[in-house]
C-alpha cells in the first residue's frame, strides 16, 4: 500500500500516569506515521497528549508516567529501532542527534547560567565530537607545516619561541590523535581538568565556535559573533527561539519535533520563524513534527495533519484534504471554530473529558452530534476512509467494512 | 598576523565574563553598605596576612618558651590585667596575656575557623544534597531524616557534646579502609543490580561477599595479602580482562591462593596497623564539631534548590539533547542552584566565629594560652564590673563584632549581586 518507508511509526501507543488521584490515561492507542522529509502537523486542544506523544518519541517519559503498550518504530539508516524497549544509554545517543526538539518557551528552555555559544557547543560536543577533533587536528597539522616551511625559508634558524610553539603543537597533535580514538578516555578527561594544560582543548573549542557561528548565521541572526557571547536573558523571544532551533539542528537530525515553537511569539516573528523552519526543511531534508493548536499555522506550513482528541489521534490526512473534507466530527467542529469575518463563531459543546475517568468507547461521543449506540461501547478503530485519509470514527468504518 | 587573530578570538571569548565581572563591580560600588563590608573584610585580611609583622613573636616576653606563634606571650607572671600602655597597646588581660598580640593572631584563627568550617560543610552538603535532591526516593528520605535528627538538637549543645566526645587523635587504620572498600563493593552491586547489568552485578556480588566474609572472619588482616587481592580486583575491574587475559588472571589468582596458605601456616603475622593518625588539638575539635553540626542546614537548602531547578524546563531540554545524568546534575542543575548556598555560606562565616567564641567562653574552645578572640573575652569575664579594665573585654569584643558585621554586609552584597530578579539591565 505505502510506497515510501515511514521514518517514525507510532503504533497503538498507550501511556498512563499513575497519580494519587488515579490513573490518568493520557494516551490511548495513538497511531502516527511520519514520512521522511515531510512536515506533519499535530493539532489538538491543550492537555490532549500532543507533548506527551512527542516526548515519547524521544524516549522521555516523565516519572509518574509509564508506557503500557504499543511501539514506536524509528527507521534509522535502514535499521528499525523500537524506542519503547531501548535502554537509556542508547536513547541518549539518539536524542539531540537524530531526533531533537524545539520547545514552546524558548527562554525557559535555555540554561540561564551559560552563554549561547556554550549551550550550542555542548550539544555539538556531545554528539559530533570526533568530527570536530578531526578538524582541529587538521588545523594543528596545517599550522605546524606552516611553521616548518617558515623555518626552511629562514634556512633553519629558529627562535626559542618558535621552538616552544613546535613543542606545544607536537604535544597537542599527539593528544588529539589519542582523543580521536577515544574522546572520553580517562587520561584526556583528567588532563582537561588541570589548569594551563587544559588549554589543549582550545583548538577544538575554536572549531566548535566556528560551527556555532555558522549555525547562528543560518538562523538569520544578525551579528552572530555578538549573540554567541550573550546569556539567555539578554535575548529577545524571537532570537531565543532561533537559538533553540540552532541547537536542535546542530547535529542535523532526521526528525525535528517543534512543540508549539511560535505560540509565545508575536505574529511578525512567528511568520519569520515559520519561514525559517520551511527553509531549513529544504536544506536539511529532515522531517518535522509540528505541534500546535493554531490551524492557521498548520494550513501554512504542514504537508499532512494529525488531529488529536483526549489522547487519541482521531484523524490523519493531507492538509488540503483535511481542510476541505474533514471526516471526524471533532475535526469538523475544530475547523468551524476558526473565526471568520461575518460569520457567527461556532464552538463544540461540552468540554474536554477528565482523563482519569475517560468516556468509554469513543472518547468524543459525549460531545458528538452523530453519536450512535456503538460509540458508547466500543472504541472505533483507526481506519483508512479514503486514499491517505485515516480516521477513527464509526461513521466511516462501516463503509470500509462494506467494501 | 596569526597571533593577532588569536588574540581577537581570545578577546571575544572572554568578553562575556568581563562584562559579568564589571556588572558585579558596579553592583558593589552602587551600594555603600557592601563597600563597608568589603572594606572590613579586607582590613581583617590585611591584619591576618601582616600578623608576623604587626605582632612579631617575641620569645623574651614569653615565660614559657614555645615556638608556636599562636601562643600568646605573657610579659609578666601575675594574674591581674593591665590597662593600655605604650609597651602593650591594648593592655594585658587576666594572667597578664598580651591583648594586642592575642587580637592580631586571633584574626588568623577566626579566618581559619570560619572558612574551614564553612568550606568543609559546603563540600559535604554538595555531595549529600545533590544525591538526595537529584535522585530522590529512598536515598532522599534516608539522608533527610538523618539531617532532621541533627537539626532537632540545639546546635551549640550538640557541638559541645561532639567536642567532649571526640577522641584525642583520629586514627584511620587499615581495617577502616577495608570496610570502606567493602561498602563500596556493596554500593556498586546495588547500582549494577538496579540497572540490570547482570554480569557486573554477579561480579560485585561475589566480590562483596568474599570481602565482607573475609573481614568478619579475620578482623586482623595481613597487609600484603589484602594489597594483592586489591590489585587483583583492580586489574579485573579496571581492564575488564576477566575473560580476555587469562594468564595474568591465573598468575595473580595462584599468588593469592599461595598467600592464603601462607597466612594459614604463619600464625600471628598480621597486624591491623594505623595508616594515618591525626592528632586533634582543641581547636581542631571545635572545627570538627562545628562542621558536624553545620552541614545539615546547608544540605537541606541545597536539596530544596535542586528540587526546584530539577523541574525547570532547561533541564528537560538538556535531557532532550542527550546529556547524561551526571552531566545534567553537574553542569546544569548545580550551577543554577548553588547561589543561595553561597550567600548563606558567606553570612555564616561570621556567625560561625561567634559560635566558636561562645564555645571558648564556655571553656570548650581553644586552650587557655591560644590566640583566639573567644578565649580573650572569656579571660575578661572576671573584670566586667571594673571599668578600669575596659580594654580586656571591649577590644576583643569589638574584633568579633566587626568581623561578623563585615561578613554579614558582604553576604548581603552577594545576595544583591546574585539575585536573579535584580538582574535586569
Amino acid at each position: 500500500m505505502e510506497t515510501t518507508e515511514n521514518l517514525v511509526e507510532v503504533k497503538d501507543l498507550v501511556l498512563r500516569f499513575y497519580t494519587y488521584e488515579g490513573i490518568v490515561e493520557a494516551l490511548d492507542r495513538v497511531n502516527l506515521k511520519i514520512r521522511p522529509g515531510e512536515i506533519l502537523g499535530l493539532v489538538g486542544e491543550t492537555g490532549c497528549g500532543k507533548s506527551v506523544t512527542s516526548l515519547s518519541i524521544l524516549g522521555i517519559v516523565m516519572p509518574p508516567g509509564k508506557i503500557e503498550g504499543g511501539n514506536i518504530i524509528f527507521n534509522l539508516d535502514g535499521k528499525k529501532i523500537n524506542i519503547v524497549n531501548q535502554k537509556e544509554d542508547f536513547l541518549r545517543t539518539i536524542r539531540g542527534k537524530d531526533v531533537s526538539m524545539v520547545f514552546q518557551e524558548p527562554r525557559a528552555y535555555l540554561n540561564p547560567v551559560y552563554t549561547v555559544e556554550y549551550q550550542i557547543g555542548e550539544v555539538i560536543l556531545l554528539h559530533r565530537q570526533k568530527e570536530f577533533i578531526q578538524k582541529a587536528l587538521e588545523q594543528l597539522k596545517n599550522e605546524r607545516s606552516k611553521i616548518l616551511e617558515d623555518i626552511k625559508r629562514k634556512k633553519g634558524r629558529k627562535s626559542i619561541l618558535t621552538k616552544l610553539r613546535l613543542k606545544i603543537l607536537g604535544f597537542y597533535i599527539s593528544l588529539y590523535k589519542k582523543m580521536l580514538k577515544n574522546p572520553n578516555a580517562l587520561s584526556i578527561r583528567l588532563l582537561s581538568k588541570i589548569p594551563i594544560i587544559r588549554r589543549f582543548r582550545n583548538p577544538l573549542k575554536r572549531e566548535v565556535r566556528k560551527e556555532v557561528i555558522n549555525l547562528l548565521k543560518m538562523m538569520q541572526i544578525a551579528d552572530p559573533e555578538r549573540v554567541a557571547g550573550m546569556y539567555p536573558h539578554e535575548l529577545s523571544g524571537g532570537m531565543a527561539q532561533r537559538v533553540m532551533i540552532a541547537m536542535a539542528l546542530a547535529c542535523k537530525p532526521v526528525l525535528l519535533i517543534c512543540d508549539e515553537p511560535t505560540t509565545n511569539l508575536d505574529v511578525t516573528v512567528q511568520a519569520q520563524i515559520l519561514e525559517l523552519i520551511q527553509e531549513l526543511r529544504k536544506t536539511y531534508k529532515s522531517s518535522i513534527l509540528y505541534i500546535t493548536h493554531d490551524l492557521g499555522v498548520v494550513a501554512q506550513i504542514c504537508d499532512r495533519v494529525a488531529v488529536m482528541y483526549a489522547g487519541v489521534v482521531v484523524e490523519l490526512a493531507d492538509v488540503n484534504e483535511l481542510f476541505k473534507f474533514p471526516l471526524h466530527p471533532y475535526a469538523k467542529g475544530l475547523l468551524e471554530s476558526i473565526p471568520k469575518p461575518g460569520k457567527e463563531l461556532k464552538s463544540i459543546p461540552g468540554s474536554v473529558p477528565n482523563l482519569i475517568d475517560p468516556p468509554r468507547g469513543c472518547r468524543f461521543h459525549p460531545r458528538c452530534w452523530y453519536a450512535m449506540e456503538i460509540c458508547r461501547k466500543i472504541k472505533p478503530p483507526f481506519v483508512e476512509a479514503k486514499e491517505g485519509h485515516m480516521v477513527s470514527c464509526f461513521l466511516y468504518g462501516e463503509k470500509r467494512e462494506g467494501k | 598576523m596569526e597571533m593577532s587573530i588569536r588574540f581577537e578570538e581570545f578577546k571575544a571569548s572572554i568578553k562575556p565574563r568581563i562584562k559579568e565581572f564589571k556588572f558585579m563591580l558596579s553592583r558593589i560600588a552602587s551600594s555603600p553598605i557592601s563597600i563597608i563590608g568589603l572594606a572590613l573584610i579586607l582590613f581583617f585580611v590585611t591584619i591576618a596576612i601582616l600578623a608576623p609583622v604587626l605582632a612579631p613573636p617575641n620569645p623574651e616576653w614569653s615565660i614559657s618558651k614555645v615556638s608556636d606563634p599562636f601562643v600568646i606571650p605573657r610579659p609578666r607572671n601575675t594574674p591581674f590585667p593591665d590597662t593600655i600602655s605604650p609597651r602593650h597597646p591594648f593592655g594585658l588581660t587576666s594572667d597578664s596575656y598580651d591583648l594586642y598580640y592575642g587580637c592580631i593572631w586571633g584574626t588568623i584563627t577566626a579566618f581559619r575557623v570560619g572558612i574551614y568550617v564553612v568550606a568543609i560543610s559546603l563540600i559535604i552538603s554538595l555531595v549529600i544534597g545533590s544525591l538526595a535532591g537529584y535522585y530522590g526516593g529512598v536515598v532522599d528520605e534516608a539522608l533527610m531524616r538523618f539531617t532532621d535528627v541533627i537539626l532537632a538538637v540545639p546546635g551549640l549543645v550538640l557541638a559541645m557534646a561532639f567536642i567532649v566526645s571526640l577522641p584525642a587523635a583520629l586514627q584511620i587504620s587499615l581495617s577502616i579502609i577495608l570496610w570502606i572498600i567493602a561498602i563500596l563493593f556493596v554500593l556498586l552491586l546495588v547500582r549494577s543490580a538496579l540497572s540490570r547489568r547482570l554480569k557486573s552485578a554477579l561480579f560485585f556480588a561475589i566480590a562483596s561477599a568474599v570481602w565482607l566474609g573475609w573481614l568478619t572472619i579475620f578482623p586482623d588482616v595481613h597487609a600484603s595479602l589484602i594489597l594483592l587481592f586489591t590489585l587483583w580486583l583492580a586489574q579485573v575491574v579496571w581492564a575488564d580482562k576477566i575473560f580476555k587475559n587469562p594468564p595474568v588472571l591465573t598468575i595473580t589468582s595462584i599468588l593469592f591462593i599461595l598467600c592464603l596458605l601462607g597466612l594459614h601456616y604463619i600464625p600471628k603475622m598480621p597486624v591491623n596497623f594505623t595508616l594515618i593518625s591525626l592528632r586533634l588539638t582543641r581547636l581542631d575539635k571545635v572545627l570538627l564539631a562545628l562542621v558536624l553540626v553545620g552541614w545539615p542546614s546547608y544540605t537541606r537548602l541545597l536539596r530544596g534548590e535542586i528540587l526546584r531547578v530539577k523541574n525547570e524546563d532547561y533541564i528537560e531540554a538538556a535531557k532532550a539533547a542527550g546529556a547524561s545524568d551526571f552531566r545534567v546534575l553537574w553542569k546544569h542543575v548545580l550551577p543554577n542552584s548553588i547561589y543561595p548556598l553561597l550567600i548563606v555560606a558567606s553570612l555564616d562565616i561570621g556567625s560561625i566565629v561567634i559560635t566558636a567564641a561562645s564555645l571558648s567562653y564556655l571553656g570548650l574552645g581553644a586552650p587557655a594560652y591560644y590566640a583566639d578572640w573567644g578565649q580573650l573575652v572569656f579571660r575578661s569575664s572576671g573584670f566586667i564590673l571594673y571599668p578600669v579594665y575596659w580594654n580586656t573585654y571591649v577590644i576583643p569584643g569589638m574584633f568579633i563584632v566587626l568581623f561578623c558585621l563585615g561578613w554579614n554586609l558582604l553576604g548581603d552584597a552577594f545576595r544583591d549581586i546574585l539575585d536573579p530578579t535584580l538582574r535586569r539591565r
